[in-house]
């Protein structure tokens, strides 16, 4: 329990420091009045209005104090443009993100699990070469152009056969209905992204589920188990697939990052108003406010995964179990 | 005013002290060298002995400068060993070298030999053409011949590669060779010439030898003076009758009662030892004595006191035990 | 002077005129005979040739426009291998111009990348220290926050789109993966005997990091140089898709399928082909990538 409270503590200690960096860093590089001066017709009043509310004639050190206070108590200020409070926004933004990407990397997990799996079992034979071709193939895919045509494959079925099986666009349906017609609309809805983003994931963890699985399946204490009798099945399942696919809970902070890439492409592809969006309205408007509470926001996801990634492996490896 | 004549030691270590991970924390530090003083004279072999983790390794690349000790003083040709100071360091190796044991690892794969014995020349300044011909003779003094100098590590043998690196160790004509378990890693058979050239190299250079060896019947030949250590520290030290014809303490005489005997004749009087227990770890040494919990004379002074390396009435070397004396009683 | 263990060791080896095989060349063989590797070199050679070769192999240039040609598909006989654009545009030509900008930006990202993260990486893991911490922590934090990210916004605020400067962006953020390997195998070298030996011989720590332990670690570090080629093009193929890469008009394969993707379910071309462009170099480069892993790794491992 102290080692949770260890890593907790420290992770926040990370993040407070990553406040610091992303505040200095952009405002080092980005001046939040920069696109709003260049607007016609923006009064002197409404920049000077502005400049107060964002304490922008004080020096940096208040101004970062200013926004800290603002990060933790008030919705996380407001909006450059619009003065708009940001917390509600970037939260529904986060949600719906969070339900692609979390999606996404259970799908590559299972997936990765029973190809790699199959393909260490039966190492040399088509299916494991078949699997190593496609897995370099997924390397080498760029994520927006597959979005794109799997998107123009949908539209393809759609009109050869009128039915809508995936939806392009949009998290879900205006009639989508309640229940389970919501479930399944929504489902209808994430298909595609989810399935797009999962592929490259899927293409590196089935790679190293295949090793870890291979090492394990050769170990001595695999050679006992089948000398002794046990059937494959069993010495696959009980014996080894807990040990191969541990190690596959140290990459999934990393991959998790991958796909919160990946989403900042393919949101604008899908129309999912989700984190990726607001990144990218946010740049094209310069709104320097929102792009840091979007930092924060993305660097306070991935430290929770890693310390949950770090937790479940100490809670899962018996050797490092005190 | 140079040391190694008679009078002076070439190396002197006063109560050389290793500790790692020392912190003020949790973790308790590992004392792999615990106050070990020698002396080495000019042309002399002093052998170190003990087993895997005494602290022997250590010492060495503690004299030497590869690490830096926690507590003592080493003192080389009458200058102290400044173990902070990279230049003092660098001119020392002129006159100090080392061979390492691992005749694979101890030669950049990617080098000639030629590279490598020419490498600590011409960092020394010499010219191109006068290392050329001085790494020939290093090359002959070892017993390679030295057209195979454009040869690279993985193309000779272990033997073969070893004597590049004792060549490499001359190349700047050292007072005093450092040698880490040079045979160790050398089948038995290339382990006797090895030894050969380095007795022979001795004769014709005047070398000093630190050899620390895990075996003592591979020091049997060519030490003068044996200092057998246990738990990083020097348990006993004599010359070689002394310590083989005569040994005083009970883990030197169990060290012996494991040497193979080459006369078949003569095995099977002796009463082999075996030593009860495991190993103590450098991290927890016992109190006292720290060879008390295999020991089988041990009593209560032993893990009171620690015994001082001094020479004792009935012999002549030092050893630093409460019950020294001749192998007579049957071990239990 | 007794002639010790020449005699028997002649006996060891495969007698006296062995020609000296340098490991170079024992990589160099592996890596020939590794099929895919080569295959892949091979068309990866003829795709950087045409590319790079456009004006002498297309009669069409990169913005000839043809309105009477328009939104032609492709046609093998005929002037369009890959169709024309709404502007009649020959598409295959403006293919072949993207992909020398992405190939050119991968290169150099590759480049600077291998010698920022070699010198960085080799100092942190040689001296330690203040040096390695920051470094440490800097990577770090390069991990909690999603680069393409960090990337756009450096190109959105400090960016003028050309292609060296976009180049540059990018290996100011990818310079770590190298980094983190070369200071990974320096860190395990230090204590390798042969270095210490080397600093025994009065080596001074540059010339023991360059002459020693650098030439040891050029598998790894070449293998990682080539991922990084192919990472490079499909990040900078995204970036020029969503806009925030190369500005036009210098051409770029993901700012092609931007252009063409509003059309995209009629013309299918548009997006389809620059598209396999990027998969056919991405995957040339892993497999040859693959092939040097596998040549130069056991080159690390050699004894005898």
């Amino acid at each position: 329990m102290r080692f949770v409270f260890q890593r907790l503590a420290f992770s926040l200690v990370v993040l407070f420091v990553a406040t610091i960096i992303i505040f200095f860093g952009i405002s080092a590089i980005g001046d939040p009045l920069g696109e709003i001066r260049s607007q016609p017709g923006i009064s002197q009043e409404a920049l000077q209005r502005l400049i107060d509310k964002k304490h922008l004639d004080d020096p940096l050190i208040i101004q970062y104090g200013y926004w800290l206070r603002d990060l933790l108590f008030n919705q996380f200020g407001t909006d450059l443009l619009f003065d708009r409070p940001i917390w509600p926004e970037l939260s529904r933004a986060l949600g719906t993100t969070l339900q692609v990407v979390l999606a996404a990397e259970v799908l590559a997990i299972l997936v990765a699990v029973v190809i790699g799996t199959l393909a260490a079992r039966y190492q040399y034979s088509l299916f494991d070469y078949g699997t190593t071709l496609a897995s370099f193939i997924g390397y080498a895919i760029p994520v927006f152009w597959l979005a794109l045509i799997l998107q123009i494959l949908t539209v393809n079925f759609y009109e050869a056969t009128g039915i809508r099986i995936f939806y392009i666009s949009g998290l879900s349906s205006d009639d989508a209905g309640t229940g389970f017609a919501w479930l399944v609309d929504r489902i209808q809805h994430l298909v595609l992204p989810v399935l797009v983003l999962s592929i490259a994931s899927i293409a590196s963890h089935s790679r190293y589920v295949r090793a870890s699985m291979l090492e394990v399946i050769n170990s001595d204490y695999v050679r006992t188990a089948r000398a002794k009798g046990v059937n494959e099945r069993t010495i696959l399942l009980r014996h080894s697939l807990r040990n191969a696919t541990l190690p596959l809970v140290t990459v999934i902070g990393v991959s998790i990052g991958h796909l919160f890439n990946g989403t900042i492409l393919i949101e604008t592809i899908f129309s999912m108003p989700g984190m990726g969006l607001y990144f990218f309205n946010a740049l094209n408007t310069r709104d320097t406010y929102s792009l840091m509470a979007w930092l924060v926001v993305t660097s306070a996801v991935m430290l929770l995964m890693n310390l949950i990634t770090d937790l479940l492996y100490g809670v899962l490896d018996p050797r490092i179990n005190k | 005013m140079t040391a190694g004549t008679r009078a002076e030691p070439l190396l002197k270590i006063d109560n050389l002290v290793k500790h790692y991970g020392v912190r003020g924390g949790r973790k308790p530090a590992i004392q792999a060298v615990n106050g070990i003083s020698l002396a080495l004279r000019a042309g002399e072999t002093l052998g170190l002995v003990g087993e895997s983790g005494c602290g022997k390794s250590t010492t060495g690349r503690c004299i030497i400068g590869l690490e830096q000790p926690t507590g003592g003083q080493i003192v080389f040709d009458g200058k102290p060993v400044e173990h902070g100071r990279r230049a003092a360091l660098t001119a020392m190796w002129r006159d100090m070298q080392y061979v390492f044991q691992d005749p694979f690892a101890s030669l950049n794969p990617l080098m000639t030999v030629f590279a490598i014995l020419s490498e600590p020349l011409r960092l020394s300044g010499m010219k191109a053409a006068e290392t050329q011909a001085r790494v020939a003779e290093l090359m002959r003094l070892v017993g390679l011949a030295p057209e195979h100098g454009n040869r690279f590590p993985h193309e000779f043998s272990g033997g073969q590669r070893q004597r590049i690196g004792i060549a490499r160790a001359l190349a700047l004509n050292p007072k005093l060779l450092i040698l880490d378990e040079p045979v160790s890693a050398l089948d038995v058979s290339i382990q006797a010439q090895v030894i050969n050239l380095l007795e022979d190299l001795q004769d014709q250079l005047g070398l000093a030898y630190l050899f620390i060896a895990h075996d003592l019947s591979v020091v049997s030949h060519i030490c003068d003076r044996i200092a057998v250590m246990y738990l990083g520290r020097i348990v006993e030290v004599g010359t070689r009758e002394e310590i083989f014809d005569r040994p005083q303490h009970p883990y030197t005489q169990a060290l012996l009662s494991a040497v193979p005997i080459d006369d078949p004749d003569l095995r099977g009087r002796r009463k082999r030892i075996v030593l009860q227990g495991d190993p103590p770890s450098p991290a927890n040494p016992p109190s006292g004595c720290a060879f008390r919990t295999r020991c089988w004379k041990a009593t209560d002074i032993c893990a009171q006191a620690v015994p001082a390396l001094e020479p004792k009435p009935q012999a002549r070397q030092a050893v630093a035990c409460h019950h020294a004396g001749a192998l007579t009683a049957e071990p239990a | 002077m007794t002639d010790h263990g020449v005699a028997a060791a002649a006996g060891d080896r495969e007698g006296l005129d062995v020609k000296v095989r340098s490991q170079f060349r024992l990589a160099l063989g592996r890596f020939l005979r590794h099929r895919v590797a080569m295959a892949s070199l091979v068309i990866l050679a003829v795709i950087i040739v045409v590319a790079f070769s456009a004006e002498v192999i297309t009669p069409y240039s990169f913005d000839g426009m043809n309105l009477r040609a328009a939104r032609l598909p492709p046609t093998l006989e005929g002037g369009h291998l890959f169709g024309t654009d709404k502007l009649g545009r020959d598409y295959f030509t403006r293919v072949l111009y993207g992909a020398r900008t992405s190939i050119f930006v991968a290169l150099v990202v590759a480049l600077l990348s291998t010698l920022i993260g070699t010198l960085i990486g080799a100092t942190a893991g040689y001296f330690g220290g203040w040096i390695d911490d920051v470094f440490m922590r800097f990577t770090d934090l390069v991990l909690i926050l999603p680069g393409l990210a960090l990337l756009m916004i450096l190109i959105a605020f400090i960016g003028e789109g050309s292609p060296l400067q976009i180049a540059i962006i990018l290996s100011s953020l990818m310079w770590t993966l190298i980094a983190r390997v070369v200071r990974a195998q320096i860190l395990s070298m230090r204590t390798r005997e042969f270095v210490e030996a080397a600093t025994l011989s009065g080596a001074s720590a540059w010339r023991v990091i360059w002459r020693h332990m650098l030439p040891n670690m050029l598998g790894p570090i070449i293998v990682n140089a080539t991922l990084t080629v192919s990472s490079a093009i499909l990040i900078e193929s995204a970036l020029s898709f969503i806009g925030f890469g190369v500005k036009p008009p210098t051409p770029a394969l993901g700012q092609l399928i931007s252009d063409g993707r509003g059309a995209m379910q009629t013309q299918w071309w548009l997006v389809t082909f620059p598209g396999l462009v990027i998969i056919a170099i991405c995957l040339t480069i892993n497999f040859i990538g693959d092939g040097l892993r596998d040549a130069l790794d056991a080159r690390q491992a050699q004894r005898s």
